[in-house]
């Protein structure tokens, strides 16, 4: 399968909102992007023969439609018997997805995960009942999770832009500059001239490929890194447990805090981790009753008791 | 927090230069005369500002701030650890002093969900390199450490640094 390019992902990203409601939705792409009709059903062709489209149509929103009972049902299974009992379910017409997933002990021990929906929380338990007549699947531990508030429901949008996991190779002389330049920039009146000097380049280089590296996400940024406990200020780590389905809104509420000044998602049953960055200290505990209020999840306040280190370098 | 707080040593002027330059430098070859420019400020005042906040620590340093990720660095694990009560001062400076640890704290546990005390952060391009050094350290605690655990990241959701508020 050939990774998509960059044009496939502007045609991903464009689709991924819907298709455009015209006769011919093809051109209608097409002269948004500025390529021709034909690329642009070529492109979808090849992406769906590849399997990163899955297909392209309509999405129903099974709540607006009546299905209003919508269980995820877990199953601790023989790690030797995932791949035929999840067989097993997946046959039923009822269950819409089936995948296997780590467990995560001892918070959850459950491998075995599927979706069962119905349009009242008794059909669908008479429909899990049916799943566990099967004597293998029905003497696994197991639970039922029903769906109480929907948060989010957008299915996976493709971003025009690189993701998060994409690599940018850095030529010799870029990582003169990230490795050079981590610290230590002059305060002076020409202090890309004066960095740029010893570095063996240009100011204007210098200062061309900074902007690049920028751009594209190599550095955050470049400039002064600021020390919140030294302006009187305070800073902690703090971690939620945050259920699958509604991460993405919870990151959002939580990335709205302008004190937050990191977030990353983690493998674990504490799976989101930001850092507090406040200007007065007693914000701290108000940010997180805030978050706690809004998400309606915990907060766990884990502030430094101790540093024992604290590097400020890459070497790349 | 053990860290002595130096007296917030900054006036309203330093606060808008902290706002002015907390997004990054101008990319401009007179990066701190676009502030003073912007901010109406005198040049000298500007570069004196900067000076001052950086020997007092207030900025920790000025420079490239790199994206682990987009550099191939992926496996970024935090590996955290529940260390004996006694002997966490003498294990988090061990630990801390481990060239592949780039930050290493001691914070609170939160019983039951979370036996932790000792936090240490461990980079690799794989996780096996992460693993491979989770090990060492592993070794170095010895039965001091209860039980660990490695934490991967797998999505940075926010990376803005400081913001004061305007």
């Amino acid at each position: 399968m050939n990774e998509p390019d960059a044009i496939d992902r502007r045609i991903l990203a464009d689709v991924a909102n819907g298709m455009p409601l015209v006769a011919a939705p093809y051109e209608e792409i097409a002269s948004r992007l500025g390529i021709s009709e034909d690329d642009v059903i070529r492109r979808l062709e090849r992406l769906a023969q590849d399997g990163v489209i899955k297909r392209l149509g309509l999405v129903v929103r099974h709540r607006a439609l009546g299905y209003k009972a919508n269980a995820m049902v877990v199953w601790d299974v023989p790690d030797g018997k995932i791949d035929a009992l999840g067989e097993k379910l997946a046959a039923y017409d009822f269950v819409t997805l089936c995948y296997q997933r780590p467990r995560r002990s001892p918070m959850w021990p459950f491998n075995l995960f599927c979706m069962v929906h119905g349009k009242d929380r008794a059909t669908v338990r008479q429909q899990i009942a049916l799943l566990n007549n099967d004597t293998e699947i029905g003497s696994c531990p197991t639970a039922v999770l029903f769906s109480k508030q929907c948060f989010k429901q957008c299915g996976a949008r493709y971003d025009a832009g690189t993701t998060s996991a994409d690599v940018i190779p850095l030529d010799p002389l870029d990582r003169r500059i990230v490795n050079g330049l981590q610290g230590g920039f002059p305060v002076t009146d020409t202090p890309y001239a004066d960095a740029a000097r010893d570095l063996g380049l240009s100011e204007e280089e210098l200062i061309r490929r900074l902007s690049q590296l920028c751009q594209s996400g190599v550095l955050s940024r470049f400039g002064p890194m600021f020390n919140a406990e030294k302006l009187g200020g305070d800073v902690t780590l703090a971690a939620m447990a945050v259920p699958d389905d509604c991460f993405d809104e919870v990151a959002e509420m939580v990335n709205a805090h302008p004190e937050v000044a990191h977030n990353y998602a983690r493998e674990h049953k504490l799976n989101m981790w930001f850092v507090l960055s406040v200007e007065q200290p007693e914000r701290i505990k108000e940010v997180i009753a805030e978050i706690e209020a809004e998400t309606g999840l915990p907060v766990y306040d884990m502030p430094k008791q101790e540093e024992f280190y604290v590097g400020l370098r890459v070497e790349v | 927090m053990n860290e002595v707080k130096a007296m917030p040593a900054f006036d309203e002027i330093d606060r808008r230069i902290i706002q002015a330059t907390q997004d990054g430098l101008p990319l401009v070859s007179r990066p701190y005369h676009a502030v003073a420019e912007a901010l109406g400020l005198s040049p000298d005042d500007v570069i004196e500002r900067i000076r001052r906040m950086s020997e007092s620590g207030a900025i920790r340093r000025i420079g490239a701030v790199p994206n682990h990720y987009r550099l191939g660095v992926r496996a970024n694990g935090m590996s955290v650890w529940d260390v004996n009560d006694a002997d966490i001062r003498e294990a988090g400076a061990e630990v801390g002093a481990i060239d592949f640890v780039s930050h290493c704290y001691r914070r609170p546990r939160h019983l039951p969900d979370w036996p932790y005390n000792l936090f240490a952060m461990v980079h690799g391009r794989r996780r096996d390199e992460v693993e491979k050094q989770v090990a060492e350290i592993a070794r170095l605690l010895g039965s001091r450490a209860r039980c660990h655990e490695i934490l991967y990241s797998t999505r940075i959701l926010k990376k803005t640094g400081l913001r004061l508020a305007v």
